[in-house]
């Protein structure tokens, strides 16, 4: 599976809402360990919806902090679906189960 | 990945942080740019994807530019490959030393797999240019 096979995919729940098309992976580095010593990324949740221009920047994500005037202005949070929640991919959509549990 | 960036847990948004990013080798050469991430799944029902490959060059570019124009340009640029039997380059998850403003690998770039691309002129034209082989004298 590659990472461009699923941003861009459409995602909709077991009962047909549709959540928007996927935008970014969240991954953790959580995984079992490589052989490099270091505990591998693992793909914990899909980031959904409109990519805004603060989710371009970063300020969505936490990962770009300054200046506080434009964090404070752009800082929405992405709405982020666990990947344990995927019970069906195919090439143009991936359907979940989120049972409320949606970011 | 150093002490200040490995540390367990640590988030990482593929496509914020990863994408585009640019590979340096363990001498600091620029070796590529990352194009797409290849995942593995386990058997295990339940168990979640894993990076096992950063990918680079122009097939994985083609399919990353995302929406239904990107969706197509890679399918096309997949049935293309494959009958070239041309691929992206693949770069083993585990060469990753540090996710920073750039990646970096612990592995010179003549045995990186971006590199094939370099390779291959030297090796092809370069190579057969009539006096290249006094080109270091």
């Amino acid at each position: 599976m590659l990472l461009s096979e699923l941003v861009g995919s459409r995602v909709v729940t077991a009962e047909g809402d549709d959540l928007g098309r996927v935008h970014d992976l969240v991954l953790v580095q959580d995984g079992p360990m490589g052989a490099n010593g270091r505990a591998g990324l693992r793909l914990h949740a899909l980031a959904v919806g409109r990519r805004s221009f603060g989710a371009q920047l970063g300020y969505a994500q936490g990962s770009v902090r300054g200046p506080w005037i434009l964090r404070k202005l752009l800082h929405r949070s992405a709405r982020l679906v666990p990947w344990s929640s995927v019970v069906h991919r195919d090439d143009e959509h991936i359907v979940v189960d989120i049972g409320g549990r949606g970011d | 990945m150093s002490a200040a960036t490995s540390g367990a847990g640590r988030r990482v948004w593929a496509v914020l942080e990863l994408l585009d990013r640019q590979l340096v080798d363990r001498n600091g050469h620029l070796v590529g740019k990352i194009d797409d991430l290849e995942f593995e799944i386990d058997d295990d029902p339940g168990a979640l994807p894993r990076v096992s490959a950063l990918l680079s060059g122009l097939g994985a570019l083609a399919s990353h530019i995302g929406g239904d124009a990107g969706r197509a340009l890679a399918a096309t640029e997949r049935r293309l490959a494959a009958a070239r039997d041309r691929q992206p380059s693949r770069i083993d998850i585990a060469l990753v030393q540090e996710i920073a403003s750039s990646v970096e690998l612990d592995a010179a770039r003549d045995d990186i797999d971006t590199n094939r691309a370099e390779r291959w002129t030297r090796d092809v034209i370069i190579d057969k240019i009539p006096g290249a082989g006094h080109v270091a004298e």
